[in-house]
């Protein structure tokens, strides 16, 4: 117990510097990048035709927040801030808070991908255990396999735009963007959850289709490779129904190291499919990081990578203290 | 040592199995027959590569490719496994035949808990019996290996090797199967947990009265376990006799030789080794196996594969020295 402890306090203050060391990251590097966040909002309200006084307006904007002063004495006020969790206004839709724009924009990422997600692991994960199981003894099976490869190979956007393509402008079923018709109100009932469910359809078939490849193929060869345990073997002997021994024995073991990729791939929902939410117009927090980059908007991409920081480095801390009760030999073992 | 019915529970006649390679078939087992009887303690002694562990898996009828079962017989109790549908192999592996595996370091489920693998073959063959007498039957069998009950509850990791080695050997008669067959019981253990090992597995089998099947490299070992050998060289029998035969009047000269390489502890002598080498199965030599290493060879030995003969009572033996005395 007190060695797990140990191991406890140590993968704690792991993750302490891992967020420390990142929130400073996120801080300088859009500095780094030409070009100012002002600029950006300026030029679009010119190129709307709306020239007011805008060096008056650009000084004031300015010092309002902090861009006039040195990069230390930003940072420091950021922290400051930061620590009272407080993520501050957005430049390029003031007045804006940030944390508003996080808020609106987060349960569509994550509805839409922690669903993929699951559902890509599951259905992949058991496929590729069948065919890791049986794989030689059907044709049928065989084929599956060259056809993950592919999927697995196949970039996710360009199968967005040619599931766009078909399912939404050539047969229109699907709409082409968005995440419900303008025409809705938001509200808990099916009409609503029906479209939004239509809206979502596409986004996450996408998803679905390339990262189930990734589980089938490492399912497949995760099994394939325990078909020749020692205790595989004496669960044959054991004259054991092959059901049991593929589910209790195989894929029970094989398990552990699939376990682990879902709660990574799980940490990286709220990043979400940056490229998938812009080519379907989702309004998600992909999107919301796609247009603040664009506009350089310093407290909106401090915010949300931010965020994403946060859940990758919160899931890799729970896959830490969580896989010593996955498998029992952890358990025991703790790490010194 | 138990009185000997005359009744075989197993016999094996002509067995081959070959490993198809690319190189060519490599043959394993080559025309293999013995007998095992009621209650008996059969050992099948030889070097590695020898075949007799693949004899052990062509038992059970686990080879798995690219070996195969080319011919043979493997009857238990009359009924020959080798042709038994699917099905019927299933129910009868474990219930009648069960093994105690060469690598019981690895042979138990890492992720399962003692008591459910021993649960496992006995509600797979039996059904479900109420949780308090499962409970029961798992404590009896380890109770009979001389483990404690919170055994039950741990996993594999949590055990010593001896202790999986307990626990594969309950398992192996949770059934009461009619042979057990433990292939390489000890070769993972050092000596004084081996010793404990055996005598846990002998008690057991004295006990059950099921018949076992020793299979091992250690001639010193086997002269104590079991009532009758079986010598095998390059993948063929060349000995079988009783176990007290084999070593006053080894008659093959691999046997012989054997014999004298064991190191004893009674006499100061210097280690004897066979010159040589075992030959590859995928090449064998011409005629006897043995002849290229052996000290008695004649042209014969070169040319003819020796058939296995009785030539005395209960003693057969492969060997043209003595098939010139019978012819």
């Amino acid at each position: 117990m007190a060695a797990y402890l140990k191991y406890l306090a140590e993968r704690f203050a792991l993750f302490i510097a891992t967020i420390v060391i990142s929130v400073t990251v996120v801080f300088i590097v859009p500095r780094l990048v030409p070009g100012d966040p002002l600029g950006a909002v300026f030029l679009s309200l010119a190129q709307m035709g709306g020239s007011m006084n805008a060096t008056e307006l650009v000084a004031e904007y300015t010092r309002r927040f902090g861009l006039d002063k040195s990069l230390w004495e930003q940072y420091i006020s950021f922290l400051a801030q930061l620590l009272q969790g407080n993520l501050g206004y957005s430049i390029a839709s003031f007045p804006s808070e940030v944390a508003d724009l996080l808020r609106n924009s987060l349960p569509w990422t994550i509805g839409l991908l922690t669903v993929t997600t699951l559902l890509s692991w599951v259905i992949g994960s058991l496929a590729g255990a069948v065919v890791g199981w049986r794989g030689s003894g059907s044709r049928f099976l065989q084929a599956l396999v060259p056809l993950a490869l592919i999927l697995y190979a196949t970039p996710y956007y360009i199968l967005a735009l040619l599931l766009i393509f078909l399912f939404a402008f050539h047969w229109p079923i699907f709409p082409l963007s968005g995440n419900y018709s303008v025409t809705m109100t938001p509200a808990l009932t099916l009409p609503f959850i029906a479209d939004v469910l239509h809206h979502a359809f596409l986004p996450a078939l996408s998803i679905v289709l390339v990262s189930l490849g990734w589980w089938f193929l490492s399912m497949r060869s995760l099994i394939g490779a325990l078909k020749g345990e020692d205790y595989i073997l004496l669960a044959e002997a054991k004259g054991l129904p092959e059901r049991r021994i593929l589910w209790r024995y195989a894929f029970r073991n094989a398990l552990l190291p699939q376990a682990t990729g879902l709660a990574l791939s799980l940490g990286h929902v709220v990043g979400g499919a940056l490229i998938t939410e812009v080519i379907f117009g989702y309004p998600g927090l992909g999107w919301l990081i796609y247009n603040s980059i664009k506009g350089l908007d310093y407290p909106v991409i401090q915010g949300s990578v931010l965020l994403i920081i946060l859940s990758v480095a919160v899931a890799n801390f729970i896959i830490d203290i969580a896989y010593p009760l996955i498998d029992p030999r952890i358990r025991q073992a703790a790490p010194d | 040592m138990g009185a000997l019915a005359a009744e075989p529970v197993l016999t094996v006649r002509d067995l081959v199995v070959h490993y198809h390679t690319p190189r060519g078939p490599i043959k394993a087992v080559e025309h293999v027959s013995f007998d095992v009887y009621k209650g008996e303690r059969f050992g099948l002694v030889g070097e590695s590569g020898c075949g007799k562990s693949t004899t052990a898996m062509a038992l059970l009828r686990l080879i798995k490719p690219p070996g195969r079962i080319e011919t043979g017989e493997v009857r238990l109790e009359g009924r020959d496994l080798l042709t038994l549908k699917p099905d019927e192999l299933r129910t009868l592996r474990w219930r009648d035949l069960s093994l105690i595996p060469q690598g019981a370091m690895n042979s138990l489920n890492p992720v399962m808990r003692i008591r459910e693998q021993i649960e496992d073959v006995i509600i797979c063959h039996e059904g479900r019996p109420s949780p308090a007498e499962l409970a029961e039957r798992v404590h009896k069998l380890l109770n009979m290996v001389g483990l404690p009950r919170r055994v039950t509850t741990m996993y594999p990791h949590e055990l010593s090797g001896g202790m999986k080695q307990r626990v594969c050997i309950a398992m192996a008669i949770a059934l009461n199967p009619k042979l057990v067959i433990a292939d390489e019981l000890t070769s993972a253990l050092d000596v004084v947990v081996q010793r404990v090992v055996i005598q846990t597995l002998m008690e057991v089998q004295e006990r059950l009265g099921t018949s076992l099947i020793v299979i091992g490299h250690d001639m010193g070992l086997q002269a104590q376990l079991v009532d009758r050998l079986a010598v095998m060289y390059a993948g063929r029998i060349a000995e079988i006799a009783d176990a007290i035969t084999i070593f006053e009047q080894p008659l093959h000269p691999y046997t012989r030789l054997l014999i004298a390489s064991v190191p004893s502890t009674k006499e100061k002598k210097p280690l004897q080794a066979i010159p040589g080498l075992p030959p590859t199965l995928l090449n064998p030599p011409p005629g006897c196996a043995f002849h290229p290493r052996c000290p008695a060879a004649f042209e014969r030995c070169a040319v003819e594969v020796p058939r296995l003969q009785e030539v005395a009572p209960k003693h057969q033996v492969a060997c043209h020295l003595f098939s010139e005395r019978i012819s």
